[in-house]
């Protein structure tokens, strides 16, 4: 029984939002709703144990001074301080203060950081072209041809290297883009089928 | 009821049935037939010997399942991550290796406390290690797991399930450390950093045949060969489609 | 207290894994899960029709239907043809050292573990505390480190060939040919050798003079037997391990060493009945690689001894000489280039062969004491070890990072390349897109989906301006929305810059941030209420704003722009929204989103795509007022080619590897 209950909810649960997604009637449609709606409530409910794992996490992390263990102690305080804020504040997270640390610290933070992918990408690269192999050779080729597509640079040939381009990206990209995505939308339905039909119940028992 | 279904539904509709025709007779295959012969996959062979490594070190291995959710779209990259977690955690569990976890989504961390639980039930303890909450974006999250590979000293980061650009991020930061990785996501944009950025590597939906590689769990093993099924028809129309469309036979 | 049958470390009665190496002391429970059956070496489910381990190869069912008369005899046969392959001067001393041997102990068969119960198959036997304490703690002496050493390389090859062997082409009913001893994995003396020297050693000492010497036919499988002596009787009469230690401490490298000579000297001796006391001396803890030697020529076994055979007694001393999984290569620190000199994921749980092991190790002893012959004869130094260094290419990595940062930098400074204007032409997606903004009538209400998380503003401003700037230059009404919690506010940000002045709620109106990703989207789609309830910036009721008068559903927007930097985000508007009747939809989106939407884009479902900075600029260069995005997008042009160049540089010129 401890078994059954929950495999069964989680069938009838999928089997009613698959049905709304394939048919339309209006009662569906709202049962369909609000089970979506107690999803986002179950998740938001997931963010306090998320919340307490990072406290419980980083107060170990101090107490046992850690390797970094300062740190801790900044992460800790300014996510009560953003907390405390937002909460007080009458407007919640769009409030100035809460507002004021996304445009100063987490935008360029974030922005800085993303930046570093272009050199990542390049060493990246440059190491998976040292491999030499067949499959590095075309990717290096098929790269080239893209980037001197988009150039923009040279005008006279810019045109021929953009037809290239063109083809590269609309013909075995696409193609190949497809292949990937169906295959893991496989991937994807034999998921969804397992756990609709408990064939496992990987996080139910 | 109106089934006024557009030709996606349809063929979405079509799909799943034949799939799950498919996924019934392939249950019963391998419940009668036992596994079938599975075509090695490097990046887990490497993952194992990674694990003997680790456990050898007795440094910690760290698991990343990505930044995506359960209940989304990327719920079935999760959970392959979660299946190889899962692994990784058990055998943390029988040999008393660290294993660090870090999560993006409230929900995965959910399903890693339960991953623990069931390894610490198979294997007597639970695994040291942490399990770590970081931060739902994506990019502080790549952040936040190159600290805690570097601050734990770990000995191989593996990283498979639903992944963007944070990949490269993170997936560099640990080679530039010589820390060995291992890793595979499904999304296009990122399987070229997949593929240039460590020589274990599995491509899009290669991370779905983990589970039945790791676990040799009969519903695993099971949907693996439907899904191959699957993808053979599917390719042999993708491959025509291409051809065609070059020759110009057909348009749009 | 427990004894580690791995490492002796004494654990707390009641422990289920070593502390000091993490081994299971106790046997593992639960082999049969739900229709399954829990490999007993890795603890992989497997279904229950399987014979052996999908995961490591390790039989899950006995072979009680196989009577021992049936098992192939062919097990020794590469081991005899090896043996052929010694240097002449070593042959002669092999064949009497066997002759000997052979005389003196019961065959190596005896030690076959045949269980005879799918629960003792499975079952993982503890090693009894008497032989553990008799174990002692010491490290591997050098001698058989380097020994080991020498005896990976010779087998690399015959190692690798084993891993290939997938384990699905094992045949299910036949005898694998791990039970015929054909193929071992080395890796196993690596545990084995040091802790068996002192158990089984014992019927050499005890062995009558008069068994018979002369044996060719190998007919190990039924030759089970069992030493007529208990463990306890073992150890009282065996020389301590401790003492025969600093014999075996000694370096091999520079000469013959002192036991090697005395083992020559009471060669002669052998033909005769040998006396206890030489024994001793020259017992070794590699002595049992002799015995391994004579195995093979053992046959017939004299009655008294058939009348020990054992029944069903399992040699107790089963855990330490299981196989590790794999031969593990080291490849840094000082045993780089050996293999399975540590223990990998434990010795007892996951050999790559199941447990069996015992008369397999027949051929590899014998390896093992060929080479140490070899060694003694032949080395002169030892074999050098290469660490690799993994950090080699970090250096390079900051000159890569320095020339791209300088040509990202450099042209953005000097404003140099300048854009080259109308050439090449924008692809089609970018005039789509262009047309559909253009054909909108004037005062159309326009929601702009903000559906990128800060990290990617970079790419993503450059992509959004111009289309907002379009949407603006022709009049259109625009509310913004955004499924990611930072997105109102980068929304604001931009239409401030770019509007200057406009009437809040009448031009432009801020909807704010709808939580729930996937889900809230659904919400919005079956209803604008649904997903969201009060504005952005003034908190007021959508009502409230002449903006939002007459709009209801999503199809009440001309059209739906969505800015996404994640693929997820845009998939969410196309299946949720998209797939509304009478919604539009075009996407602008990062550069690498691109192949992504160019489908929804071919099958109609987008009705423009622009992806990235350069079509951006391609955007802006049709709007006929180049600014924001042509002020960079040549200059970012040029540091992608000088990246492209360094790659191929690099490859060119830099060397292989």
């Amino acid at each position: 029984m401890k078994k059954v209950i929950p495999t069964l909810v989680a069938f009838i649960t999928g089997i009613i939002v698959l049905a709304d997604f394939l048919i339309y009637n209006p009662l569906l449609d709202q049962v369909s709703n609000s089970l979506l709606n107690w999803a986002l409530l179950v998740a938001a409910f997931a963010f306090i144990v998320g919340l307490l794992n990072v406290l419980i996490v980083h107060f170990t992390r101090i107490i046992k001074r850690e390797r970094g263990w300062p740190y801790s102690i900044v992460l800790v305080l300014a996510m009560w301080l953003v907390i405390i804020f937002g909460v007080l504040d009458p407007r919640g997270p769009q409030g100035p203060i809460v507002s004021w640390v996304f445009r100063y610290v987490q935008y360029p933070l974030q922005a800085t950081l993303f930046a570093m992918l272009a050199f990542f990408a390049l060493s990246a690269g440059y190491r998976a072209f040292r491999r030499q192999t067949v499959d590095a050779t075309i990717m290096l080729v098929a790269a080239s041809l893209v980037f001197l597509g988009q150039a923009m640079l040279i005008s006279e040939w810019g045109k021929w290297f953009a037809a290239i381009k063109d083809w590269i990206l609309s013909v075995p990209t696409v193609a190949g883009m497809r292949g990937i995505l169906l295959g893991v939308s496989l991937g994807v339905i034999a998921t969804g089928l397992r756990l609709l039909l408990g064939m496992d119940k990987p996080y139910a028992d | 009821m109106d089934l006024a279904m557009d030709l996606s539904q349809k063929v979405g509709l079509a799909l799943a049935l034949v799939f799950l025709l498919l996924l019934y007779a392939s249950r019963l295959e391998v419940k009668a037939r036992g596994s079938p012969p599975l075509r090695p996959l490097r990046a887990l062979e490497s993952l194992r010997r990674a694990l003997n490594r680790a456990i050898e070190s007795g440094k910690p291995v760290h698991v990343s399942i990505g930044t995506g959710s359960i209940g989304e779209r990327d719920t079935a990259e999760s959970m392959a991550g979660l299946a190889v977690l899962g692994y990784v955690e058990e055998q943390g569990s029988y040999y008393r290796t660290p294993v660090l976890s870090t999560f993006a989504t409230p929900s995965t961390l959910v399903a890693a406390y339960d991953a623990r639980r069931k390894a610490t039930e198979a294997g007597g303890t639970p695994p040291p290690g942490r399990i770590y909450f970081l931060a739902p974006q994506k990019i502080a999250y790549a952040a936040g797991a190159s600290e805690v590979i570097k601050d734990e000293e770990a000995q191989v980061n593996v990283m498979i399930g639903s992944f963007g650009y944070e990949y490269l991020l993170l997936g560099e930061m640990t080679e530039h450390r010589g820390i060995e990785h291992i890793g595979g996501t499904t999304d296009p944009r990122v399987l070229p950093f997949v593929y240039a950025s460590s020589e274990n590597y599995l491509l899009g939906e290669e991370i779905f045949a983990a589970n039945a590689y790791l676990s040799s769990n009969p519903g695993a093993l099971a949907s693996l060969l439907a899904q191959d099924r699957m993808r053979t028809l599917l390719a042999v129309l993708i491959v025509v489609g291409m051809i065609l469309k070059s020759l110009g036979v057909i348009g749009g | 207290m427990i004894y580690c049958p791995i490492c002796g470390t004494a654990n707390r009665d009641g422990s289920k894994f070593c502390n000091e190496c993490g081994a299971r002391l106790v046997p593992q429970e639960g082999v049969h899960e739900k229709g399954h059956t829990k490999c007993p070496m890795c603890g992989a489910l497997n279904p229950e029709s399987n014979e052996v381990c999908s995961q490591c190869g390790a039989r899950l069912k006995p072979l009680v239907s196989i009577p021992p008369e049936e098992l192939p005899l062919e097990g020794p046969a590469p081991f005899i043809k090896e043996a052929g392959e010694v240097k002449p001067e070593e042959e002669d001393f092999l064949a009497r050292l066997r002759e000997t041997v052979g005389e003196e102990g019961p065959p190596e068969a005896e030690e076959v573990f045949s269980p005879a119960t799918p629960e003792e198959a499975r079952q993982v036997p503890v090693f009894p505390e008497e032989i553990i304490k008799e174990i002692p703690e010491e490290e591997i002496p050098d001698i058989l480190a380097s020994l080991r050493a020498k005896v990976r390389e010779e087998e690399a090859l015959f190692a690798e060939e084993e891993e290939e062997a997938p384990p699905e082409e094992m045949p299910r009913v036949e005898i694998p040919s791990w039970v015929t001893g054909e193929e071992r994995p080395p890796e196993e003396k690596a545990e084995a050798a040091p802790e068996e020297a002192p158990e089984e050693e014992k019927p050499e000492v005890k062995a009558p003079p008069e068994k018979p010497p002369e044996v060719e036919v190998f007919r190990w499988p039924e030759e089970e037997e069992k030493p007529a002596f208990a463990e306890e009787e073992i150890f009282k009469e065996l020389p301590a391990w401790e003492e025969i230690k600093p014999e075996a401490e000694m370096p091999p490298e520079e000469e013959l060493p002192e036991w090697l000579k005395e083992a020559e000297e009471v060669k002669p001796p052998e033909e005769a009945p040998p006396p206890a006391e030489w024994l001793k001396e020259v017992e070794l803890p590699w002595l049992e690689e002799e015995k391994g030697v004579e195995a093979p020529v053992m046959a017939e076994i004299p009655p008294w001894l058939e009348a020990l055979r054992p029944l069903e007694e399992v040699p107790p001393a089963a855990p330490p000489r299981r196989p590790i999984e794999e031969a593990e290569k080291e490849e840094e620190g000082i045993l780089a280039g050996l293999k399975g000199v540590l223990k990998a994921q434990g010795a007892v749980a996951i050999p790559e062969r199941p447990a069996f092991s015992e008369v397999a190790e027949v051929p590899i002893k014998k390896d093992l004491l060929q080479s140490f012959l070899k060694l003694a004869y032949t080395r002169s130094s030892p074999p050098s070890i290469k660490v690799p260094s993994r950090r080699r290419g970090r250096r390079r990595y900051w000159l890569l990072y320095l020339v791209l940062f300088l040509a990202a930098l450099v042209p953005l400074v000097v404003k140099w390349p300048p854009m080259p204007v109308g050439s090449p032409p924008s692809p089609p997606e970018v005039r789509d897109f262009f047309e559909v903004v253009e054909g909108l009538p004037s005062h159309s209400p326009v929601l702009v989906a903000f559906d990128y998380e800060p990290y990617m503003a970079g790419e993503m401003e450059a992509v959004a301006r111009p289309v907002l700037t379009h949407l603006k230059n022709r009049g259109c009404k625009v509310a913004v929305i955004s499924l990611v919690p930072t997105g109102p506010a980068l929304a604001q940000g931009i239409w401030d810059e770019i509007a200057g002045s406009y009437s809040y709620g009448e031009d432009f109106v801020n909807l704010g941030y709808v939580p729930g990703r996937e889900a809230g989207l659904r919400a919005l789609a079956s209803g604008l209420g649904e997903a969201v309830k009060y504005e952005y910036v003034e908190g007021k009721p959508l009502d409230s704003f002449p903006l939002m008068q007459g709009i209801n559903k999503a199809s009440d927007w001309r059209l739906v722009v969505i800015l996404a930097g994640e693929p997820s985000t845009i998939l969410w508007w196309i299946e949720q929204v998209g797939s509304l009747p009478g919604v539009r939809l075009a996407a602008a989106v990062s550069a690498g989103l691109k192949p992504y939407v160019m489908p929804y884009y071919q099958s109609g479902q987008l009705e423009g795509v622009i992806a990235g900075v350069p079509e951006a600029a391609h955007y802006e260069d049709l709007l006929g007022s180049p600014s924001y995005v042509t002020s960079f997008a040549p200059a970012q042009a040029l540091a992608v080619l000088i990246a492209l160049l360094v790659i191929l540089a690099g490859n060119l010129f830099g060397g292989g590897g």
